[in-house]
This record gives C-alpha cells, sequence and structure tokens, in this order.
C-alpha cells in the first residue's frame, strides 16, 4: 500500500506547519510576550552566581550532531547541609581535545544559603572534563550520601561521595565506565533488593576521527536536511548504541544485565532520556526510555529481575498520530490527582509535546490536544520538562524548556528561533492546562538555549525554583516568586534497611484540603537531570494534613502522622518525622542537615 | 574396451563427449583417422588425463597440444582441448582449437555449443548466435544457453526476437530469476530507446523533458526531475499528466505546499484520476490543513475509486482526529483486509476501538501494531547498519 514519503530529514516531526509570528511578527518561539501579569518566576541567574559559568560544546555552527544535545543539571545536598547546591554537566571544544586549550569544566555550584552560589567543582573533584551530556543522582553504596552518575559521549564517570565535600571517579572499578555515546542516566532499584541499580541509554555510535556528513561512510542515507535546507546529520541514518541496565551487586560493582533484563535495545533506537518510576502501582519501578525519532520503550518490570516490553501495546511508543516523535526529555506526574502518573515527552519543532494520560493497566491515550497543549508547542523545541506544582495549589503544573538545534533557522521564516523562552503550563484542575503569558523582563520571557531542566526548593522556601543548562551559554536560574500565598510541604526520606537509603522509588500520598496527591522520590528524567529529591506539595488553602502515606521501595506502606504545613520534614523509615525545617520559624525543629 | 574420459564439468557446466582413444573402439575410429592414434599419442593422452585429475591443467594443456601436433586429423583432441581452454576461462585459445575440431567433425554438437559460448565471451556476436541457436534447439530447458543467447540477441539489437525467446522459455522455466531479470532489463532498453528517439525528434517538447524528468525520478534525482517537469509544465500546462508528474515530485520531497497546487492544476484538467485527489489530501494532512478540508477530496478519492485503500486508511485518520470514530472503522477494516500487514491500519484500529470503550480490542490491534513495527523498524536498521558497514569498508 503505498503511503505518504513521510518527514523527511534526520529527526522525525509533524510535517510542515504556517510559521506563527507575535505582534511583532517575531517568531513566537522568541516572541509572544505580554506587557502585564503575573510574575512567576525572575532570573535569579546574574545575581546567584551562576552565569560565572557556562557550557561549551563544539562550534556555533554545529556541524555536527554531537555539538547540539548540550548537558544535564542535578540538584543536589551533596553536603548535607540541608541546601540543594547544583551540578551542571559540560561539552567540550575541539582544541580541548586536541591538547589546545584547557577542557571546559563541569561545575558544582555550592549553596550559600543567602541566594548565591560558590563553584566548587574542581575542589570537589567532579569537573569531569570529558564532552558531558547527562547526570543521575543517587546513593548507589547507601552511605547516606548522594553520589553522581555523569554520561559522556567517551566514558562515564561514577561519582562517590567521599562525605567530606569531594568526590571519587569509581566508573571503571564500578564497571559503569561504557565507552560509547550515553545520554540521560536514571537510578532505581528494579529487583527490590534495596541497593540502586543503573539504567544509561544510548544515542548513536560516533567517531570523532570520522564525523557524520552528508555522503560520508558514517550516514546511511539523506538524513542532513530539515525543511530542504542542509543541516547536520542524524539521528536517522546513523548507527544507534543500545542502552545498557547495570546491576548493583552491593560491593561497589555492578554487572551490566541488559540482555537477560531484556532492555538491551536490540534494535539501537537513539535513546535520550531514562527514567525508573512505577506506572502501574505495583511497588516496582518500571522503565520509560525516551528515544530520538524512533519508538519510546516502556517496560514493565516483572518483578523476576527481567522486563516485558510493552513499548506499543501500552500507547508509549508512539504519539497519537502513530509515528514515533523525535522525544528529547521524559516527565511523570500525577496531575489529575488521581494517583496515576501521567507522562509528557518533549519534542521537536514542528510537532507537538505529547501528554500521554495514563488509563490504567500501563495503558496510555495520547491526550495532547484535549490537554490544550498540543497547538501551542508546536514551534518549541522541546527538552527539559518537568511537572511541578509552581503555585502550591495542589495541582501540578508544567514547565518546558526550549531552545533549537539547527542555527539555520533563524535564516528562515519557519515560525521557530535558535533561542526560545520556556513554557510554563497552568494546571486548571479539569484534565487541561492554560499557558501562563510570558511578562517581559520576567524569567518566562527569557530566550535560552535550553537543554537540561531541573526542578526544586532551591531556597528552602516552598516554592519550585528552575535551573536550566543552556546550551552554549550560561544556565539560567528561575527563582519562584509566584505571588500566591498556598501551603506547602515537603519531605526529605531516608529508606533502610531494605529501602535504598535515599528511598529512590518511594511514592508518598497526602491528603489535604479534600485532594488526595501523589509525589514519587525519583532519579533522572526530564532531559539527562536530576530534580530535587525531595517531594513537594503545594497544599492551597488547606492549613493541615488528613492523611500522609509513604509506599517505601521495600513495598512497606508506612502511614505518617501528619506534620505541620509549610515545613521541610525528613521522614525515615519506620521512625516517621525525624527532623524538620520550618522556614517561616525562627528557629529549626531540627536541623535539616542532621541525619 | 572403451575408455570414458569424463571431463569435468566447465564454468557453464557443460558435459563433453569422451575421447576415446584405444583401439577397437569404433566410434573413436570412426571418428579420428586410425592412424594418427600411435602410442604416443596414446602415451600423451595418458599424461594428459593424470594430470587433469591431479588438477594440473596447465600440463593437460600442453599435453594435448603436443597430441594435436602429432596428431592434427584427431578431432575429439582438439574438442577437449578446447574444452580444457573453455573451462579456464581462456576463451581466446578455446575458440580457434574448437573451430578446427569441427573443421574435422563438423558434426559434434557439444564442440559447436561451446564454440557459441566461446564467440559470446569474446563478445563475437554474429558468430554465435547461430551455433547458440542451435544449441539452444536442441536443448531448450536449458537456461544458461537460453540466457546466453538472449544476451547475444541483445547484442546484436534484436531486442524483438530476445523478448520473444524469454517469454517463451519463461513458460516452462517460470521460476529463473535470471531469465525475469533479462526480461526486465531488455524492455527496459526497449524503452530507452524509445525514449531516445523522443528526443530526436524533438529536444525541447514537453514529451522530451517529461522523459529526462522520468529519468532523473528513477535515479531519485528529484532535482533534476523538477526542472524537467517544471519545463514540461510550462510548454503544455493544459496536458493532462505534467502538473501530476510535478506534484508527484514535490510530494515526495515533502514540498506538500507545492504538491497541493500542482495536484490541483492537474485534477482541473484530469477530475477523474483519484491517485491524484488521495495525493492532494494527504498533503494536506502533512501541511496540517483543517481536517474538516481534508476530509473532501478524501470522500471524491474514494467514491471514485473505492478500491483505494491508502486514501481509506488517511480518510479514517481524519475522521478519527474528527473525534468520529465509529465513522473512520468501515474504511479500516476494509483497509485491513486488503492489506493485513500494513502497521498503521492496526494502530488506527486500536484507536477507534479504544475510543468506543474496547479496552481488549484495542490493546489486540496495538500488539499486533506493535509487532509489524518492530519488524518493520529491524529491517529499516539492519540495512543501514549494513550500508554503514560496507561504505565504512569500501576504499
Amino acid at each position: 500500500m503505498q503511503s505518504a514519503p513521510g518527514s523527511p530529514g534526520g529527526t522525525s516531526t509533524a510535517g510542515v506547519f504556517a510559521p506563527v509570528h507575535d505582534a511583532e511578527n517575531r517568531p513566537i518561539t522568541a516572541g509572544g510576550f505580554v506587557d502585564r501579569g503575573p510574575v512567576v518566576f525572575v532570573d535569579d541567574s546574574r545575581s546567584s552566581g551562576l552565569t560565572a559559568w557556562r557550557y561549551s560544546g563544539g562550534t556555533p555552527e554545529k556541524r555536527y550532531i554531537v555539538e547540539s544535545l548540550g548537558g544535564g543539571v542535578a540538584l543536589l545536598d551533596y553536603d548535607h547541609d540541608g541546601w540543594l547546591d547544583i551540578y551542571l554537566v559540560n561539552g567540550m571544544t575541539y582544541d580541548a581535545m586536541s591538547g589546545k586549550a584547557a577542557p571546559p569544566h563541569a561545575a558544582l555550584f555550592h549553596n550559600n544559603h543567602d541566594g548565591t552560589f560558590t563553584n566548587v567543582a574542581a575542589q570537589a573533584g567532579v569537573t569531569n572534563d570529558r564532552w558531558g551530556v547527562g547526570v543521575a543522582v543517587g546513593d548507589y553504596d547507601n552511605d547516606g550520601w548522594p553520589d553522581l552518575y555523569v554520561t559522556n559521549v567517551n566514558g562515564n564517570r561514577l561519582y562517590h561521595n567521599n562525605h567530606d565535600g569531594t568526590f571519587t571517579d569509581v566508573a571503571v572499578k564500578a564497571g559503569v565506565a561504557l565507552g560509547v555515546w550515553s545520554t540521560g542516566p536514571t537510578f532505581g532499584d528494579y529487583d527490590g533488593d534495596g541497593r540502586l541499580d543503573l539504567f544509561v541509554p544510548g544515542y548513536t555510535a560516533y567517531d570523532f576521527s570520522r564525523p557524520p556528513v552528508a555522503g560520508s561512510d558514517q550516514v546511511a542515507s539523506n538524513n542532513c536536511r530539515f525543511r530542504g535546507v542542509s543541516v547536520f546529520c542524524g539521528p536517522r541514518g546513523l548507527r544507534g548504541e543500545h542502552d545498557h541496565l547495570f546491576h548493583n551487586n552491593g560491593n561497589g560493582t555492578f554487572t551490566d544485565v541488559s540482555r537477560q533484563a531484556g532492555v538491551d535495545d536490540a534494535p539501537g533506537y537513539y535513546g535520550l532520556a531514562s527514567l525508573f518510576v512505577d506506572l502501574d502501582g505495583d511497588g516496582r519501578p518500571d522503565l520509560l526510555v525516551a528515544n530520538d525519532s524512533t519508538p519510546n520503550y516502556l517496560y514493565r518490570n516483572k518483578g523476576d529481575g527481567s522486563f516485558e516490553d510493552l513499548s506499543f501495546e501500552s500507547g508509549y511508543a508512539v504519539n497519537g498520530d502513530g509515528r514515533p516523535a523525535a522525544s528529547m526529555g521524559i516527565a511523570v506526574g500525577d496531575d489529575r490527582n488521581n494517583g496515576m502518573l501521567d507522562i509528557v515527552n518533549t519534542d521537536f519543532s514542528d510537532d507537538y509535546t505529547v501528554l500521554y494520560r495514563n488509563a490504567g493497566d500501563l495503558t496510555f491515550n495520547d491526550a495532547s490536544r484535549q490537554a490544550g497543549i498540543a497547538e501551542t508547542t508546536i514551534p518549541f523545541l522541546g527538552w527539559g520538562v518537568g511537572f511541578l506544582d509552581f503555585d502550591n495549589d495542589g495541582w501540578k503544573d508544567l514547565f518546558i524548556g526550549n531552545g533549537h538545534v539547527y542555527p539555520q533557522v533563524d535564516q528562515h521564516d519557519w515560525g521557530t528561533s535558535f533561542a526560545q523562552r520556556p513554557l510554563l503550563f497552568r494546571n486548571t484542575r479539569d484534565g487541561k492546562f492554560t499557558l501562563v503569558p510570558a511578562v517581559k523582563g520576567t524569567g518566562l520571557a527569557t530566550l535560552l538555549t535550553a537543554r537540561g531542566v531541573a526542578f526544586g526548593d532551591l531556597f528552602n522556601d516552598g516554592k519550585i525554583d528552575v535551573v536550566i543548562n543552556n546550551l552554549d551559554a550560561s544556565p539560567t536560574l528561575l527563582r519562584n516568586v509566584d505571588p500566591d500565598r498556598h501551603h506547602w510541604i515537603e519531605f526529605a526520606l531516608v529508606g533502610g534497611p531494605r529501602s535504598p537509603r535515599d528511598a529512590v522509588g518511594a511514592t508518598v500520598y497526602l491528603t489535604a484540603g479534600g485532594i488526595r496527591q501523589r509525589g514519587d522520590v525519583l532519579s533522572g528524567g526530564s532531559f539527562a537531570s536530576s530534580n530535587d529529591p525531595r517531594v513537594h506539595f503545594g497544599l492551597g488553602d488547606a492549613t493541615g494534613i488528613q492523611k500522609l502515606e509513604v509506599h517505601w521501595p521495600d513495598r512497606t506502606v508506612e502511614q505518617v502522622a501528619p506534620p505541620a504545613v509549610d515545613c521541610i520534614d525528613t521522614i525515615e523509615e519506620n521512625r516517621g518525622v525525624t527532623a524538620r525545617f520550618c522556614p517561616s520559624a525562627t528557629t529549626a525543629t531540627v536541623n535539616p542537615g542532621e541525619r | 574396451m572403451k575408455m570414458a574420459f569424463f571431463l569435468r564439468t566447465g564454468r557453464l557446466g557443460l558435459l563433453f563427449l569422451c575421447l576415446c582413444l584405444l583401439p577397437g573402439s569404433q566410434a573413436c575410429f570412426a571418428q579420428a583417422g586410425s592412424d594418427e592414434v600411435t602410442p604416443e599419442v596414446q602415451q600423451l593422452y595418458s599424461e594428459a588425463r593424470a594430470a587433469q585429475e591431479q588438477g594440473d591443467t596447465a600440463t593437460a594443456i600442453a599435453k594435448y597440444r603436443e597430441m594435436i601436433r602429432l596428431a592434427p586429423g584427431l578431432a575429439p583432441a582438439f574438442n577437449n582441448l578446447g574444452m580444457l581452454y573453455f573451462n579456464s576461462g581462456d576463451y581466446s585459445n578455446a575458440a580457434p582449437v574448437l573451430e578446427r575440431g569441427l573443421k574435422l567433425n563438423a558434426r559434434m554438437t557439444t564442440a559447436q555449443t561451446m564454440l557459441g559460448l566461446c564467440y559470446y565471451e569474446l563478445g563475437e556476436n554474429q558468430k554465435a548466435e547461430p551455433l547458440l541457436e542451435r544449441a539452444v534447439a536442441a536443448t531448450p530447458s536449458d537456461g544458461k544457453l537460453q540466457l546466453s543467447l538472449d544476451h547475444v540477441l541483445l547484442a546484436l539489437g534484436k531486442n524483438d526476437e530476445a523478448i520473444r525467446r524469454l517469454n517463451e522459455y519463461l513458460k516452462v522455466s517460470p521460476k529463473d530469476q535470471q531469465a525475469w531479470y533479462l526480461l526486465g532489463k531488455t524492455y527496459l532498453q526497449l524503452s530507452e530507446v524509445a525514449l531516445g528517439k523522443v528526443n530526436q525528434i524533438d529536444p525541447n517538447s514537453y514529451v522530451a523533458h517529461e522523459v529526462a524528468g522520468e529519468i532523473d525520478e528513477s535515479m531519485h534525482n528529484y532535482d533534476g526531475a523538477l526542472v524537467e517537469f517544471r519545463k514540461a509544465v510550462e510548454l503544455a500546462p493544459q496536458e493532462p499528466g505534467t502538473h501530476l508528474r510535478l506534484a508527484n515530485v514535490y510530494w515526495v520531497m515533502g514540498k506538500w505546499e507545492s504538491a497541493q497546487q500542482e495536484f490541483r492544476a492537474e485534477l482541473a484538467h484530469a477530475p477523474g484520476d483519484c491517485v491524484a485527489r488521495w495525493k492532494l489530501a494527504n498533503s494536506m494532512m502533512q501541511s496540517n490543513a483543517p481536517n474538516d478540508e481534508i476530509l473532501k477530496p478524501l470522500n471524491e478519492a474514494i467514491t471514485q475509486c473505492p478500491q483505494l485503500m491508502q486514501a481509506r486508511v488517511d480518510r479514517a485518520h481524519v475522521l478519527i482526529n474528527l473525534k468520529q470514530p465509529k465513522e473512520a472503522l468501515p474504511d479500516l477494516l476494509l483497509a485491513q483486509k486488503a492489506n493485513p500487514g500494513e502497521p498503521s491500519i492496526h494502530f488506527f484500529l486500536a484507536s477507534v476501538y479504544r475510543a468506543q470503550g474496547d479496552q481488549e480490542q484495542a490493546r489486540q490491534e496495538l500488539h499486533t501494531y506493535a509487532e509489524l513495527q518492530k519488524a518493520a523498524s529491524a529491517a529499516v536498521a539492519e540495512q543501514a547498519n549494513e550500508a554503514i558497514t560496507l561504505k565504512s569498508a569500501a576504499h
């Protein structure tokens, strides 16, 4: 049966759309600002000190696909002082690769507790100095201190936290160094042995000595055009790299169990992001993999050390048009407060961001249009993404960081732009979202080349902030200054003895104001990034919590005595709340840094 | 006693007559002057045979050469020597040897066949033709002989004769892929000749540009095809087919707006072309036109050509987008019956069943979709990997 040729070129799109311009005839991705409106975020990048650092990846011309991915960002409290620090992955330059210049370093910004951050990467030993991509946070050795897994184009790092402000790269010793182009990793205890395992997606084979250009022997066919214009080749047409699942042996080493677990990605799809998350409520983490221009993966955890590939059957492999999208980032969240996690995948311009509604029994339906996010997102090229309750009304909203990959888009009237503004969608509580207008001069009106995006309460004020790692630019720190006066609560979970110490994989159900919300402790997701591990709940006008239930990774369920609102509580498995920090109080009830 | 001398099969799998040298064999003496079979000749024959059994073709050839020097009237010796040369691919030496043998005894049909094949290999098609014709007449089921003759006929420009013979052969040997391939190539050559005549008559006519465009298109040179088809349209805008060819190239290139324009222009002159109408609708879908606008040309295409399944699948897709899943089902069921291996049909069926609340049926369709899609993806990935591997290894 003859069918349409499909979108030509190196990436999957939905075809061609008429350009959308704002009142000043700018492409909507670089415009559409309003003069007045509620200010949700302010750009505190400079005042925070983050602009002292910059991501560098190849050349501005972006002749090769490796220069386009950018890097991820992780939020973690590496020094246990109760405040989130920021880890930013850097790329590489060709001068550095040939020894003519120092390599761009990753950054570890220590939170100074006063709105500023200091880069201590060098002292901490986490500069990476390779062509970095992603990062995931996980306490793989259950010593109570968060470790970092950093992926690179050529040799990954497992930075073990030495508890003294420094880290040691033990990737080779641990058996997780790989050496192929790795992207957005995730930690999760897939076999329930209480130790975090590690999943690492692979993107494409890449040989720096023979980069893929049109007509070269590294590209199978002509996949080096976008809308008829020559651009860098791929990923379609390039040989794909397989994914890897590493089982934690409990002795500082890991074993590659990809094939026996059934997650080795035999076809070699172009993996960009991944996330261990319990999607069917059976207490075992399932696995999502966002693949670029190839079908996504949804693997159901069978509970026997292996997974069942339900990618197509679940509906997650492709979008509602039956087409594999150019998936970049993954967000999961219970945005309907029905206890079920929905999934959002960002993807390319000339395509819509996909909201997969969880219909139960591991069935997901593309509800992007019904939810009101499809049309708006078409001109944007989305990367890092997350559900966050930015206004603390008890309903999770959606934030997307955007930025194109082809500099050539700025030379054509295609309705898109290289630097793009982020998108914030407010949850209207009826299964739909509405775009929060970008007020001039505020964080939502900034033009960025966003890639990795992480979400967390950087200032311990109960509001979720956003950190963005921008391609070939300084990072962006969007401080949440939403004028709401809603209540909130956050939980830092500590697992044990049969759960991972950092409780990755735990699910918290909180009932307040007649609404039952769900939050999960996760590692990875977004694009190549890792969020604040604490679980945050906006409570609206509710001044008390009716019920608090923690489903620990060891599959035990604990009812926790409801604590006071507007605080950050530490909950230890089987011990309840063991520490509390309430920013509105003059003194902390318990030092948040103590464990 | 008759000593059979079974010669090893040559590259074309031919078996040849035995060489009878021993006294008393009437047949052999009938072929050879008996007084030429001297003990020395017999000795040379034995040595040649031994060398052959050892795989030492060079020695065997030398022995036979000495034999025919000593016994210039011994036709079988010429045949065997010719066979040795032939099997070694040394046609330039095989041919004169076989010619001399046949001058001595023109009735050796196998030698004639061998000589015909030599001439074919040497490109002496005029000489090859009569010999191979006789050979094919004697063994009409021999596909290799048939193909050799057809190659000769094609080389001599006797395309019609080649086609006739091939068609006759394929009636009795319909599974001969090589023969089908040669037939296809022959038709292609004929079409090239015919198309060449178009250019000779008027290289600047719209027909000539269409021919040039089609040649470019067949080689996936869409840029070139675009230029030629555009010229054809400029020269003959009212001629049915000119806009269609241009539209098809735009369609393949993903230039949806231009494709729509040309499809519309074509339909103005050829309103009965349901495929053009379907492609117009498809181009509108690709450029994300409103679904209700896409429905009109799809409905028209299907009314004109109810068996156009691709139009039915696209219509079903549009109806699903318009939240009319029930109306999409009949199209999908028809398409599924006609094309059960097309993945997209099962995907859309799953969407319809899900919308109707039949989760189990939806799941089954998705499972089928998954299997078909995985197979298709794996095939594409394998081809891409092979291509990259081959290109990487090439110098």
